[in-house]
């Protein structure tokens, strides 16, 4: 194959070229007979290298944490998952007021969801825990917005969003069931068990708090119609 | 001039030097060396007397032309710079050390045939680097002719290098 012309001249002029070690000592020889200055170690040039060298790894490390907050390739059983899991908790001990704290808690439930719905696209099993992870977040933002009022607007978007949210996680737990078989299946069951358990202790406790302030109340009142009848 | 201007000096030139010296010396590495750290030496010396008003390529192309042209000399008396070059190209391990290739041994064999003005633009701005700006003093043309004249000399080249082919 023949070679362009230039491409010839220019390795012509390579061969020509002096060696780096004659480079070198030469450059050595006239900076010990005077003719050059004896280089300058200074600590810019320290400094413009390393510079240089936490660019790139803050580049690095920012993009990589970037990637595994927002693809979707970065699922529970990805290597990136934990940073993931870093930042959204740190994202939560940050935001200060109530409201911004249930909007943050909606948005990791539905990150939740997106994950557990690729999972299961892809035929791909849960991680150990996950199932416990996905239902204590949406059992944690249920609990807020169930105790707000009817008239309360954000809260009922949220109720909607999660009563969607519930239904389309029943039909994944299922997916899973076929996916994992009765190994997963027994685990779910416990998981629902103890969550039921919880309640009902839950329940009890709100029971004998409304005892509790019916016979406070019974109490108040009969006080009440004791004066009105001394008066 | 200062010491430091000197080395920014000095580390612009100093490869277009050692290879204006070394296809001077028939490719000849160690002496191409010492040549080139004479010239240099020399031109440090006379760093004090130098005028800016002339251009720095010029000045330094001059000593390194004399230098050349002194160390041949005395071997060869009244040899000119046009005879060491013309001669060099002709001997056969000069070649061997210009060219490791077959193909770049025909480019210099078609460099032969070409003018000599021509084949003294090519050598000087593709094979020892200097730039167009750089040869005006030395060729005394204008960096606009000098650009016009290469680009005709590549294609006398060129028509060389193909007719040489067509022959073997």
């Amino acid at each position: 194959m023949r070679l362009p012309l230039r491409y010839l001249l220019y390795r012509m002029s390579r061969l020509a070229s002096p060696d780096r070690q004659f480079v070198r000592s030469w450059n050595q020889a006239l900076i010990k007979a005077g003719y050059l200055p004896s280089p300058r170690f200074s600590f810019l040039s320290i400094g413009k290298t390393a510079t240089a060298c936490l660019g790139v790894m803050l580049s690095l490390v920012g993009g990589t944490v970037v990637y595994a907050y927002n693809s979707d390739q970065v699922l529970p059983d990805h290597p990136l998952y934990p940073v993931r899991s870093t930042i959204e908790s740190v994202h939560l001990k940050m935001v200060r007021s109530s409201e911004e704290v249930e909007r943050v808690r909606l948005q990791h439930v539905r990150r939740r969801m997106r994950e557990a719905r690729l999972l299961t696209v892809h035929e791909q099993p849960f991680p150990s825990s996950y199932t416990k992870v996905l239902l204590e977040e949406l059992r944690s933002v249920a609990s807020v917005s169930s105790t707000a009022g009817a008239q309360d607007q954000p809260h009922a978007l949220m109720r909607e969003i999660l009563k969607i949210e519930r239904e389309e996680l029943a039909e994944i737990l299922e997916q899973q069931k076929e996916v994992q078989g009765l190994g997963y299946r027994k685990e779910l069951n416990q998981l629902l068990r103890e969550q039921v358990e919880e309640m009902d202790q839950h329940l009890d406790s709100l029971e004998k708090r409304t005892r509790r302030i019916k016979l406070l109340k019974a109490k108040l009142n009969g006080f009440e119609e004791g004066d009105d009848a001394d008066e | 001039m200062e010491k430091r201007q000197f080395t920014r000096f000095y580390n612009s030139y100093k490869e277009r030097i050692y290879k204006f010296v070394y296809f001077r010396v028939g490719g000849n590495k160690e002496l191409a060396q010492d040549l080139t750290q004479d010239i240099f030496i020399k031109a440090f010396e006379a760093f004090g007397r130098y005028d800016p008003a002339i251009s720095a390529t010029s000045w330094l192309y001059t000593i390194a032309r004399n230098h050349v042209i002194n160390f041949h000399a005395k071997q060869h008396p009244g040899i000119t710079l046009e005879q060491i070059e013309n001669s060099l190209w002709v001997a056969d391990d000069a070649r061997e050390r210009y060219a490791s290739r077959q193909d770049e041994r025909a480019v210099w064999e078609a460099l032969l045939h070409l003018p000599r003005e021509d084949a003294l633009l090519i050598r000087m701005k593709y094979l020892e680097g200097w730039t167009f700006e750089d040869l005006v003093e030395p060729l005394q043309k204008s960096s606009g002719a000098l650009r016009v004249q290469a680009g005709r000399a590549l294609k006398k080249l060129k028509m060389q290098l193909q007719q040489m082919h067509v022959q073997t």
